[in-house]
């Protein structure tokens, strides 16, 4: 036997060791996300991918949103949630002026002025000045259309019409504009003392501007994360929301990874 | 998308179906009319069937799917529909033949705008308006104008006739459109198409149709959890073969 062989056993040894421990060490593989699914809860349809078994699913469809909750099962209360702000898309009148439109010539004259007042914009509680004044432009000449179609001038109905589609297509209500209305504010919530505010900030989320905040909810078991993030993509608001513990935070995170706002075309049933 | 082992338990069940009788006897393909089309299948075995003619169930327990004639798929059909109640007038069934032409329903005339609806109609509803009124002498042109009618409706769309079966299968609830494909079984071209709940996607079913000379047939889940019907739904439809005799 040489010299050298209780050395060389005794590193042979080590490695063994060491590559024990870090075999142990290695964190385990975080299960897959379910295959994309594209929800088209408003315009602008959103793309993600839901999270692994042991997330239950619910449909969640209150306080102005459409949206899809994922409550991890015996977590008491940890839940990812996204949704659409299916009442602020509904303020945009683009798609009802253009149907209105395409459909002119096929609606009875009932239908035609029940059409008409169903395009109108909503005025009271504007998101801000710009779309108080496009609601009033809009506003203005659906008021034109109906007159010039009670006096029978069906060319300047459609000048009308095409006028109060071209004023609501100049505008698109923007994340900056949206944010006070929707972002989180302790003294709107019922129980205000159990939110605390953290860290808020303008970042980029799923390749779009985002406005993200960590924040804290103070449950009667635990302090729990409570992370939001809001978009506004071609006027659609959205939010992801997570409400758990650390540990789940990565899932909450790879979820948002995967979101993305594909263009309506790309988006259309298999 | 969990489709593929959907497929695949379909597989497994319809080999089932086909097996499980092949140890004891042959397996039993039944025959029946579903409105106007005659149809060969297999029924899954533990499940009930009921013929009530135009539709066609099978349940067990908190499931049913059904096998219906949802009527007429191209204006050639709303015209033997028409022609069909105007016999019925003829021999002196007025009161079917009127119901006959108040159940005509299409994917034309469902996507037709309602103006041109009501034109259509119109000739019809002018001499019928008061069934009980309605003038003998009238009532011929009435048939004639509303087959003449038929003449106006435009081409209906593929994306049109999907959503046409899809809201007639869903009974008008808000459904959205998962998946759809393709399918050739027994030398048919079916369609089959994948519907979930709008906001959710939770809900999962299945409708398939094919036209056959015209009409509609159509098989669907109506309830029941997807885990269980989906592959009884692939097994039947692998099953169905829509034969070229006419209905008794």
């Amino acid at each position: 036997m040489s010299r050298s062989d209780p050395c060389r056993t005794a590193c042979r040894v080590a490695l063994l060791v060491s590559a024990a421990i870090v075999g142990c060490g290695r964190a385990r593989a975080p299960a897959p996300l379910k295959p994309a699914e594209t929800f088209t809860w408003v315009a602008q349809p959103i793309a993600f991918s839901p999270p692994p078994h042991g997330w239950e699913r619910q449909g969640d469809n209150g306080g102005g949103m459409l949206g899809v909750r994922f409550i991890l099962t015996g977590g008491g209360g940890q839940c990812i949630s996204v949704g659409a702000y299916r009442l602020l898309a509904e303020r945009d009148r683009r798609f009802a002026l253009a149907r209105l439109i395409s459909r002119r010539d096929s609606l009875s004259r009932r239908e035609f002025l029940e059409q008409l007042s169903l395009a109108r914009p909503r005025t009271e509680d504007p998101i801000s000045d710009r779309e108080a004044a496009t609601a009033r432009q809009i506003d203005a000449a659906l008021d034109r259309a109906m007159s010039d179609y009670l006096s029978e001038r069906p060319g300047f109905v459609t000048y009308d019409l095409e006028a109060a589609l071209k004023a609501a297509s100049a505008y698109e209500p923007t994340l900056a504009e949206i944010l006070p209305h929707v972002r989180l504010r302790p003294e709107r919530m019922q129980e205000p003392e159990r939110w605390r505010i953290a860290y808020e900030r303008d970042t980029v989320w799923a390749g779009q501007p985002a406005f993200a905040s960590d924040d804290t909810l103070i449950t009667p078991e635990r302090p729990l994360l409570y992370r939001e993030i809001f978009w506004v993509v071609h006027g659609c608001a959205f939010k992801a929301v997570y409400q758990g513990m650390p540990e789940n935070l990565p899932t909450f995170h790879r979820l948002v990874d995967s979101i993305r706002f594909p263009e309506e075309a790309d988006a259309a049933p298999k | 998308m969990p489709r593929p082992s959907d497929r695949a338990w379909g597989l497994v069940v319809a080999l089932g179906l086909l097996a499980g009788p092949a140890c004891s006897s042959r397996v039993e393909r039944q025959v029946v009319d579903v409105g106007r089309h005659r149809v060969r299948f297999v029924c899954p075995a533990g499940w009930e069937h009921l013929d009530h003619g135009r539709q066609q169930l099978f349940r067990r327990g908190e499931s049913q799917l059904s096998l219906t004639d949802l009527g007429p798929a191209t204006p050639a059909a709303m015209v033997e529909e028409l022609a069909a109640a105007e016999r019925l007038w003829r021999d002196g069934r007025r009161r079917d033949a009127f119901e006959r032409v108040r159940e005509l329903r299409a994917p034309a005339l469902r996507f037709a705008p309602s103006r041109q609806r009501a034109d259509f109609w119109k000739p019809w509803t002018d001499v019928t308006y008061v069934p009980e009124a309605a003038d003998s002498a009238a009532i011929g042109p009435a048939f004639a104008a509303l087959i003449e009618g038929t003449k106006v409706f435009a081409e209906v769309t593929p994306e049109h006739m999907v959503e046409y079966v899809v809201i007639l299968a869903s009974d008008g609830r808000g459904r959205e459109i998962a998946h759809r494909e393709r399918r050739t079984i027994h030398g048919a071209p079916w369609i089959e198409v994948e519907t979930w709940d709008r906001v959710s996607h939770l809900g999962r079913s299945r409708v398939a149709f094919v036209v056959d000379r015209g009409y509609l047939l159509a098989l669907a889940i109506d309830w029941g959890r997807f885990e269980r019907t989906g592959p009884v739904f692939e097994a039947v439809l692998a099953s169905l073969e829509v034969t070229a005799d006419p209905p008794r």
